[in-house]
């Protein structure tokens, strides 16, 4: 095949308050290689066109959730998804929906981290800790299996039009956080726990609208987690 | 005790499901019980029925409950402000409770 054929378009939303209270779309044209992600292109465009483009990344593997961003209209890691995985030509990129954003492709954040700090992302234990290590069998773990693998990208909550609506609804990366703790046979504070989450601004917000399923790119269930605490909630207050 | 969404979050669940039967009947005999069954001595039968009128009060109070609290719902959803969830909430219940008297009345004193 003919390398010249595999020319993209890039469209990429920019906004700098510095410059301009405006935002706007810049389109960068760049050839892309067999295997390259939408981040490799983005650093290309960065090195060799552009740079001033800001957009955020670390690990470049999936795994710290920095480089979550707009692709084609759904949310998903820059550095996960191939480009040649994408159709058409043209890969138009906005930041993540629902945050306020800084510049270019980077959004504040803050909201999204204070939502996690209201449901103590953190064991809670009023017991004392074992010498060793604190076991849990294989049925307790895999309660808490996928739970346990969010990185914090923010694409959940990003998709979530509860949240659009309310940047108080703690909005479902929380709320998986949340469940992560709830179901973890070592925690201590479940009661605790669901009281921070039955709250006007906690789970009763969900209206089971599946966006975050679909935007997780970790393929975790968010909207099953929320699930699942309602049901314990009214447990608990039966 | 703590107020908990979860009490009405079960209730919206229960009475949609209800009204989900309910709708079913109501929609055969409005619409497929032949055209002959819609005139109005059917109608004046039918409302004069005490199986129809408990029929009637109970659809009458779950749409009811049921459409309000999702109207509430909604409010929570869009309505920050405490003030503006407060006029909201007393518009709901007092349209909830006006229609549910007009419904009252009409079920209760219909004879033919
Ligand atoms: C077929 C019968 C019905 C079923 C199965 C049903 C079911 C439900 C359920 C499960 C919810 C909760 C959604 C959530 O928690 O996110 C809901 C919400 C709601 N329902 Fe119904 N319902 C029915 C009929 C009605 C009727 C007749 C009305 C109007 C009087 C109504 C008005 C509403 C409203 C306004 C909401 C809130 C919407 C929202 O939460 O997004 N429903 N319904
Ligand atoms: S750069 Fe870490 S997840 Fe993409």
């Amino acid at each position: 095949m003919n390398q010249s054929t595999n020319k993209y378009t890039f469209k990429i939303f920019r906004y700098d308050p510095e410059r301009s209270p405006r935002a706007r779309y810049d389109t960068f044209s760049l050839e892309v290689a067999k295997g390259m992600t939408v981040l490799d292109c983005l650093q290309a465009i960065k090195a060799s066109q552009d740079g001033t483009l800001s957009f955020r990344r670390s690990c470049r593997s999936a795994i710290c959730g920095s480089c979550a961003m707009n692709i084609n209209g759904k949310n998903d890691l820059a550095c996960h998804l191939q480009v040649s995985l994408l159709g058409g030509r043209t890969v138009t990129v906005d930041p993540l929906p629902g945050f306020p954003v800084i510049r270019d492709l980077v959004v504040d954040l803050e909201e999204f981290y204070r939502s996690l700090e209201r449901v103590l992302p953190w064991l809670v234990r009023s017991s004392p800790f074992p010498d060793k290590e604190l076991p849990q069998s294989p049925a307790e773990r895999d309660r808490i299996d996928s739970a346990v693998n969010c990185i914090l990208c923010g694409s959940c909550t990003s998709s979530c039009p509860s949240f659009w609506f309310n940047t108080r609804y703690l909005a479902p990366a929380a709320l998986l956080k949340a469940y992560r703790f709830i179901f973890d046979s070592r925690d201590e504070a479940k009661g605790e726990r669901l009281e921070l989450v039955d709250d006007r601004n906690g789970l009763w917000r969900c209206r089971t609208i599946y966006n975050c399923e679909e935007a997780c790119p970790k393929l975790l269930k968010p909207n099953e987690a929320i699930a699942a605490l309602k049901i314990e909630a009214l447990k608990q207050s039966v | 005790m703590k107020t908990t969404g979860s009490w009405w979050w079960l209730l919206q669940r229960l009475s949609g499901a209800v009204l989900l039967v309910l709708i079913m009947a109501h929609f055969v005999v409005m619409h497929y019980m032949g055209f002959e069954k819609r005139l109005y001595a059917d109608v004046l039968a039918r409302l004069s029925n005490p199986l129809w009128k408990t029929f009637d009060l109970i659809f009458l109070s779950l749409g009811l409950s049921h459409g309000g609290y999702g109207l509430w719902g909604i409010v929570g959803d869009y309505c920050r402000s405490d003030s503006a969830r407060i006029i909201a909430l007393i518009a709901i219940v007092t349209a909830g409770l006006f229609l549910f008297s007009l419904g009252l009345v009409t079920v209760l004193t219909f004879h033919s």
